[in-house]
C-alpha cells in the first residue's frame, strides 16, 4: 500500500532520531539534559493536541486542563502515597482522562474556532483553580519537594538527570507507540472520516460525537501522563507551568509540525521550545520575535507543516504519483476547524492529513 | 376491472409500507419547501420523485434521511415512527443515501471508504474485534462491492483522486456497503457521461428487490425505464402520484412539469 521510498525513508528518520534522543544524556551536561526531558514532557502535549486539531478537528487551546490535572495529581500521589513511576503515571492518566471527561460536553458539540474559545476558557480556569486551591495544590508558590521517583517496586530512587531523562523517554516513547498503533486500527479510519466529512460520517450511521469524546477523553489521559513526566523530569509544579503562553506555544508547535501528525507534533513543539529556551538566550528579551518569525517563515515555507513537508519530500522520490492535487493538497496553516452545523459539506474537505 | 385491482393491490400494500410520510412540512425562513407531502413507498417498490427545480424533491428526500428535521408532520419507517431521529441512527435501521454531489471522504482510499460505509452492517467494533474477522466481514465484502460496481482496479486510489464519475460509482458501492432497506438516490446519474448513466442503470437494475428505491431524477428516461410509481412535486407540493404511464399522460402533470415532459 504504502510506496516503498516512503517507508524506507520514514523508518530511517524514525531509527535515527531514536538513536539520538537515547545518546542526548551523554552528549549534554546535566542542565541541558533536563531541558531536553522537559521537552519531551512538553512534545507529548503536544501529541495530545496534534491528536485533537489534527485528527479530531478540535482545535484545542485547553489541553493545559488535563496537563495540570495529571501533575498535580502525580505530585501528591508522589508525595503522600507512592514513589514508584508506574503508579504515578497510573494516576496521572487517569486524572487527565477524568478532567477531560468532565469537559467533554462542553466541547464534541462544538466546532472550529468556538472550540478554541471553549478550550481557552478551560485552561485558564484551571490556572485559576491551581493557583487559589493553596491547601491541594500550594497555590502560586506550587508543590515543592517532590521525592524522586522509583520507575518499578523494587528500583532504586532515579537520582541524575540522565537516569530521569531516560525514564521519560522510555515513558514518551511507550505512550506514543501505543497511540501509534491505535490508530493504525479501523479506529483510526473512523476518525479520519469524521474529520474529512462529518456530516457523511454521520449519514453511514456513525455516532461521530461518540468518537469525538472519546478521542477527547484519550488525549486527556495522554496529556495526564505528560502532566505526572513533569513531576518526574522538573520536580516542582506550579501555575506558571499551565498559563496561557503554554497552550499558545504547544497549538503553534503543532501547526508548525503540521497538525495531522505526531511526529510532526514533536518536531513542531521542540522547535518552539528551543526557540524560546535556547535561541532566545543567544537574543534576550526577543522571544516572542522569535516564535513569531518562526510561525510567519513556517506558514510561507511549509504550508502543511513540517510533516506535510516531508510528505511533499516522499511524493517527489516517488515520482509515479497520480495527480498531486486533491483536497489532501490544500494549503492552509494545518487547523481545520470543522465545520458547524449547518454549513455546507463542501466546506468540511479541507484537510491536510497525512495521506497512506 | 383493472381499476378494481389495482385498488385492492394499493390497500394490501399499505400494509406492507416500508417508508410512509404523512403531511410533512419543511420551511426556510417564509419559503415553505415541502408542504403537507404525504409519500408512501411500499417494499421492494421503485419510487420516483420529478419535478422542475425548487420543487422540494432534494429537501423531502433529506427529511426522509434525517438530514434535516420536519416542521411538520410524521415519517414512519418498517413499522416505527423515526419523525425525530437522527441521521446516524436512521442510517443505521436501514436508510441508505447518495448525495446530488458525490460525497466520499477524500484523504480515504476508495476500499476504506466502503470499509467505513459497511462499518455498521458489520457489527460494529465488536463485529470486527479481530484482524480475521475484519477481514472476512468487512474487507472482503467491501472489495466485492467495488468489483461489482467496476471499481476494483481503484481500490488503493484515494478518493481525492478519482473522477466524478468513479466518485458515483463509489458511492453507490458505500451505500450498498450498509445493507439498506431503503436507498435514497438523488439525482444519481448528473454529471455522468452517456456512457456512465448506462452502467448506473444497469447496476440500479440489478439492485435485488429487498430493496427499496426512492430516487430523485432529471432524466425521465432513466425515471420511466426503473419506477414502479412516480411521484410529482411542484412548489413544495404533490401534484400526482402514480404508474409512469398514467404520469406521463396528466394533464395536472404536464401543466406543472411542461418544459420537461415530452
Amino acid at each position: 500500500m504504502t510506496p516503498a521510498p516512503r517507508r524506507w525513508l520514514g523508518r530511517a528518520v524514525l531509527a535515527g532520531g531514536l538513536a539520538a534522543a537515547v545518546a542526548v544524556p551523554w552528549s549534554v551536561d546535566a542542565y541541558t539534559t533536563s531541558l531536553f526531558a522537559r521537552t519531551l514532557v512538553l512534545g507529548l502535549v503536544g501529541v495530545s493536541v496534534a491528536l485533537l486539531t489534527g485528527l479530531a478537528g478540535l482545535p484545542t487551546l485547553g489541553q493545559t486542563g488535563p496537563y495540570a490535572a495529571g501533575a498535580y495529581t502525580s505530585a501528591l500521589v508522589a508525595m503522600h502515597v507512592s514513589s514508584v513511576g508506574v503508579v504515578q503515571v497510573l494516576a496521572g492518566a487517569l486524572a487527565g482522562a477524568l478532567f477531560a471527561l468532565l469537559t467533554v460536553p462542553l466541547v464534541v458539540y462544538a466546532r472550529g474556532v468556538v472550540v478554541l474559545m471553549i478550550t481557552l476558557a478551560i485552561g485558564e480556569l484551571t490556572v485559576t483553580a491551581a493557583s487559589r486551591w493553596s491547601s491541594v495544590t500550594g497555590g502560586t508558590d506550587g508543590l515543592a519537594g517532590i521525592p524522586a521517583i522509583r520507575p518499578v517496586w523494587g528500583m532504586d530512587p532515579l537520582a541524575s538527570d540522565r537516569a530521569r531523562y531516560l525514564y521519560t523517554l522510555v515513558v514518551v516513547g511507550v505512550v506514543i507507540a501505543a497511540m501509534v498503533m491505535l490508530l493504525r486500527t479501523p479506529a483510526g479510519l473512523l476518525l479520519r472520516a469524521s474529520r474529512d466529512d462529518e456530516a457523511r460520517t454521520r449519514a453511514s450511521g456513525h455516532r461521530v460525537t461518540g468518537y469525538l469524546a472519546v478521542t477527547f477523553v484519550g488525549a486527556g489521559a495522554v496529556a495526564g501522563v505528560a502532566g505526572s513526566l513533569l513531576i518526574t523530569a522538573q520536580q516542582y509544579v506550579s501555575p506558571a507551568d499551565f498559563g496561557f503562553d503554554v497552550s499558545a506555544l504547544l497549538l503553534l508547535g503543532v501547526v508548525i509540525g503540521g497538525a495531522a501528525s505526531i511526529g510532526g507534533a514533536i518536531v513542531g513543539t521542540a522547535l518552539v521550545v528551543a526557540v524560546r529556551d535556547w535561541l532566545s538566550g543567544l537574543l534576550p528579551g526577543y522571544a516572542p520575535l522569535l516564535l513569531g518569525g518562526l510561525f510567519v517563515l513556517t506558514a510561507y515555507l511549509f504550508p502543511r507543516g513540517v510533516a506535510g513537508f516531508s510528505t511533499d519530500l516522499a511524493n517527489l522520490v516517488r515520482s509515479r504519483s497520480r495527480g498531486r492535487t486533491g483536497p489532501g493538497d490544500r494549503p492552509g496553516t494545518g487547523i481545520q476547524g470543522r465545520p458547524s452545523r449547518g454549513e455546507p459539506v463542501a466546506a468540511a474537505h479541507v484537510s491536510s492529513g497525512e495521506r497512506r | 376491472m383493472t381499476a378494481h385491482l389495482t385498488a385492492e393491490m394499493a390497500s394490501s400494500q399499505t400494509e406492507t409500507a416500508l417508508l410512509t410520510a404523512e403531511a410533512v412540512v419543511r420551511r426556510y425562513g417564509s419559503l415553505v419547501a415541502v408542504d403537507r407531502v404525504d409519500l408512501r413507498v411500499a417494499d421492494g417498490e421503485r419510487h420516483a420523485l420529478i419535478g422542475p427545480n425548487g420543487a422540494g424533491k432534494t429537501t423531502l428526500l433529506d427529511l426522509v434521511g434525517g438530514a434535516t428535521r420536519v416542521d411538520g408532520g410524521r415519517i414512519r419507517f418498517a413499522g416505527r415512527d423515526i419523525t425525530r431521529l437522527g441521521p446516524a441512527r436512521r442510517a443505521r435501521i436501514g436508510i441508505g443515501r447518495i448525495h446530488q454531489r458525490p460525497a466520499v471522504w477524500p484523504s480515504l482510499t476508495a476500499l476504506e471508504n466502503v470499509v467505513v460505509a459497511g462499518w455498521h452492517q458489520a457489527g460494529g467494533f465488536w463485529g470486527v474485534r479481530s484482524r480475521s474477522r475484519f477481514r472476512r466481514r468487512l474487507r472482503e465484502p467491501s472489495m466485492a462491492l467495488l468489483e461489482r460496481v467496476g471499481l476494483a482496479g481503484t481500490a488503493w486510489t484515494t478518493a481525492a483522486h478519482l473522477s466524478h464519475g468513479e466518485r458515483r460509482q463509489l458511492e453507490i458501492a458505500m451505500a450498498l456497503a450498509g445493507r439498506p432497506r431503503l436507498l435514497l438516490l438523488d439525482e444519481p446519474a448528473a454529471g455522468l457521461s452517456g456512457v456512465e448513466v448506462h452502467r448506473l442503470a444497469e447496476l440500479l437494475a440489478e439492485l435485488p428487490r429487498d430493496v427499496s428505491v426512492l430516487l430523485v431524477e432529471h432524466r425521465l428516461d432513466l425515471v420511466y425505464a426503473l419506477a414502479d410509481t412516480v411521484t410529482v412535486l411542484h412548489d413544495g407540493r404533490l401534484v400526482a402520484s402514480g404508474e409512469p404511464a398514467e404520469i406521463r399522460n396528466a394533464p395536472a402533470v404536464r401543466r406543472a412539469y411542461a418544459e420537461a415532459v415530452r
